[in-house]
């Protein structure tokens, strides 16, 4: 048997449904069609009157599931695109991010953002906003690349009091899989793990672009270079202390995002190793994101926009003749 | 024949898959290039997956009334080399079925050209930067930044990496080691630092018979080293700047002619200081210096004669040295060295033969950023005339 990162979602999501009678869902199309993505399919008729359709505002949206989760339900709300989040822009930081510390009382919601982007899906279909929201304080934010860790954090996500930004990547929906699904233990929220350990640089990277990072590493060690490859997961918080281990070993950070260059976890990664981790550096901290441009349409511009395997290959090789 | 694969388009911005309404063609068809091909319908609209190049259908993968989501391949096109290239080198992203996405001609690692294989550094651009890491890793060894000037790089520049530095490191791990004595540091350091300046050095011969018979009648002789010592005082406190000291645009003169005398100690050197050599008496150096050689060796100087000499001498004759380049302490400019005496055949033009003379050579090294040669010629011919006199000294 083998299970996608989709259906992995909608597992945690069926069993979260299952265990906890808080738990809903709540977005555009989620009932019945079962999700544009169709990440719900079938669980409106597995739990009737759980699983509800919204109207086609975000902004109505985030603000309902916060009402419904002061008062002590466990909503979870589907974006349909992360990109469309910005209506609820709003909801999201001034209501749901600083209601417990404004007011002593949890809002335990969970916004799934499917992110990321693919051939032809244009500026407002591609977007990855982890790092928008991890500014904010009194939110945590997730970005799982694996099968596995979908699941995990999902469920994490759901059963943790503050809300949650949960950046499902788009990309991974189908084309990653797994034999199965794991025993969920609680403790993958704000940790990192290594994919891939390697003596010669760190990239540090995160959803998607694990993906990239480790096929490059395939790449570079025909040509005897061992790269370690660390996977946040979680963004905020964020795993300093095993991303500084991995520098301590190295001495070679390059941080690889798909999101855009300014004020992303790639900056706020370095930022975090210079202030702590300046002494391990053998050069400088480096970092690859799409281009400071709004997501192109045409694949060939899509493609030269973002990060790929062949340019980690190229700004790794660079920063070690360095 | 190579084969291309039908993948499902990106049908819409927020189409996720599409359902097969029929197929267009056949398996086995001939097809050309953006020909439709099956036919599908999203939630908002039917419409046409065409063919990514021309050629023969090869399979179809899907069925008609099942939804696929973008991306996924639903057939192949068998079709000519050139296209199967052309079309899979722009192929989907890394996740896409199949092989990982690596350039056709990938170039191999080439290292940088610093200094494989070579002791030191072919071109040496920017070669002295050391990264906060190995900073980090010379403080823990307690190293000083010079020690990494030994060192080959092989990073940009010549410039010494972690790595470089660590592999330095496991060489010497196979090596017996002994932990340096602190005199053994002490001394490093200063001539490490004395050795900043570009020091030159110059040298002459001369006659010992007249100190050595001056010095059978002083009750307890001072060594040839103190008449030298005399000698240099007395040619500094004749001219002063001989002494001076350079300290950015201005020439510091001596205060008072302090001169050192090197004594050998266990594992180093010490310098005792005899303050205003020019004004002790010859006859009292004797006694002045036994009492200083047994304090140094026994490290019970008193404050006065630690340190601050101006210029110093230093006897390695007892060694069997002839001649050798001493080099000053940090705080001093001068230094003078006096090597073994011994007969050598001198020409006599009275007598118009060789005769056998006790002579020895004296080595003089100065900073030569404040005395050049000519100036250092006088200063050593002052103090050959001098010692040719004791009696005045």
């Amino acid at each position: 048997m083998s299970i996608t990162y989709l259906e992995a979602i909608r597992e945690a999501q069926a069993k979260a449904l299952r265990d906890d009678p808080r738990v809903y869902i709540y977005g555009q199309d989620v009932a019945d069609f079962g999700g544009a993505f169709k990440a719900t399919k079938n669980l409106a008729k597995e739990f009737p009157g759980r699983v509800l359709d919204s109207p086609i505002s975000e902004d109505a949206m985030v603000g309902s599931v916060v009402g419904a989760a002061i008062e002590g339900m466990r909503p979870i709300v589907e974006m349909q695109f992360s990109d469309f989040s910005s209506n609820a822009f709003n909801q999201i930081i001034n209501q749901a991010a600083a209601f417990h510390w404004r007011t002593n009382i949890p809002c335990p919601i969970t916004i799934r953002m499917p992110s990321g982007g693919n051939p032809g899906s244009g500026p407002f279909h591609s977007q990855t906003l982890e790092s928008v929201y991890a500014h904010f304080p009194g939110l945590i934010v997730m970005t799982p690349a694996t099968v596995e860790d979908a699941y995990d954090l999902l469920l994490e996500a759901i059963a943790i009091d503050d809300p949650v930004i949960f950046c499902e990547h788009k990309f991974l929906y189908n084309r990653v899989k797994a034999e199965k699904l794991p025993e969920p233990n609680g403790q993958t929220t704000g940790k990192a793990r290594i994919a891939r350990p390697g003596r010669d640089l760190t990239v540090v990277s995160y959803s998607a672009t694990v993906h990239d990072a480790l096929v490059a590493a395939q790449e570079l060690s025909r040509f005897g270079i061992q790269i370690e490859v660390v996977d946040l997961r979680t963004v905020k918080p964020l795993d300093t202390e095993t991303v500084l281990a991995s520098v301590a070993n190295t001495g070679r950070l390059l941080c690889v995002g798909e999101s855009w260059p300014w004020g992303g976890v790639n900056a706020e990664v370095i930022a975090r190793v210079a202030t702590k981790g300046f002494h391990l550096l053998d050069s400088a901290p480096q970092r690859l994101n799409s281009r400071d441009v709004p997501i192109p349409y045409h694949p060939d511009l899509w493609r030269a926009s973002r990060p790929s395997v062949a340019m980690i290959v190229e700004r790794v090789r660079q920063i070690l003749q360095w | 024949m190579p084969k291309v694969p039908i993948i499902m388009p990106q049908l819409g911005e927020s189409i996720a898959e599409a359902t097969i309404v029929r197929f267009c063609v056949e398996v086995g068809d001939g097809v050309e290039t953006d020909q439709e091909i099956i036919e599908v319908e999203t939630n908002k609209a039917v419409m046409g997956v065409t063919t990514p190049c021309a050629g023969k259908i090869e399979s179809f993968s899907a069925s008609v009334n099942e939804a696929y989501p973008i991306g996924t391949v639903l057939g192949y096109v068998e079709a000519s080399v050139e296209d199967a290239e052309r079309l899979n080198a722009a192929g989907a992203g890394p996740i896409a079925e199949g092989a990982a996405q690596i350039e056709p001609e990938a170039v191999p690692f080439q290292p940088s050209e610093g200094a494989r294989g070579v002791s030191a550094p072919i071109r040496s651009e920017g070669g002295p930067f050391i990264s906060p890491r190995v900073r980090a890793r010379i403080d823990d060894l307690g190293w000083s930044q010079q020690e990494i000037g030994l060192l080959a790089g092989t990073g940009k520049g010549g410039r010494v990496t972690a790595r470089d530095l660590e592999n330095y490191l496991a060489t010497l791990e196979s090596s017996p080691t002994e932990k340096a004595s602190a005199m053994r540091l002490a001394v490093s350091d200063s001539m490490r630092r004395s050795w900043a300046r570009p020091l030159a050095t110059a040298g002459i011969a001369f006659p010992l018979d007249p100190l050595l018979n001056h010095r059978k009648q002083i009750e307890i002789p001072p060594g040839p080293a103190l008449y030298v010592a005399k000698a240099l005082a007395v040619a500094i406190s004749e001219h002063p700047i001989y002494a001076a000291r350079l300290v950015g645009d201005q020439l510091i003169l001596p205060k008072s002619i302090d001169i050192g005398i090197a004594v050998e100690v266990e594992d180093g050197i010490i310098v005792p200081v005899i303050r205003n050599l020019d004004q002790q008496p010859l006859s009292k150096l004797g006694k002045v210096y036994q009492d200083l050689v047994s304090a140094a060796r026994t490290r019970r100087l008193p404050e006065e004669a630690r340190e601050g000499s101006i210029a110093s001498v230093t006897n390695f004759g007892p060694l069997g040295i002839t001649w050798a380049t001493p080099i000053p302490l940090p705080n001093e400019t001068l230094i003078v060295g006096l090597g073994r005496g011994e007969k050598r055949p001198v020409w006599d033009e009275a007598s118009g033969q060789f005769k056998p003379v006790s002579m020895a050579e004296l080595t003089i090294t100065f900073d030569h950023r404040i005395m050049d040669g000519g100036a250092s010629g006088r200063l050593i011919q002052r103090m050959v005339t001098l010692l040719a006199s004791p009696e005045n000294l």
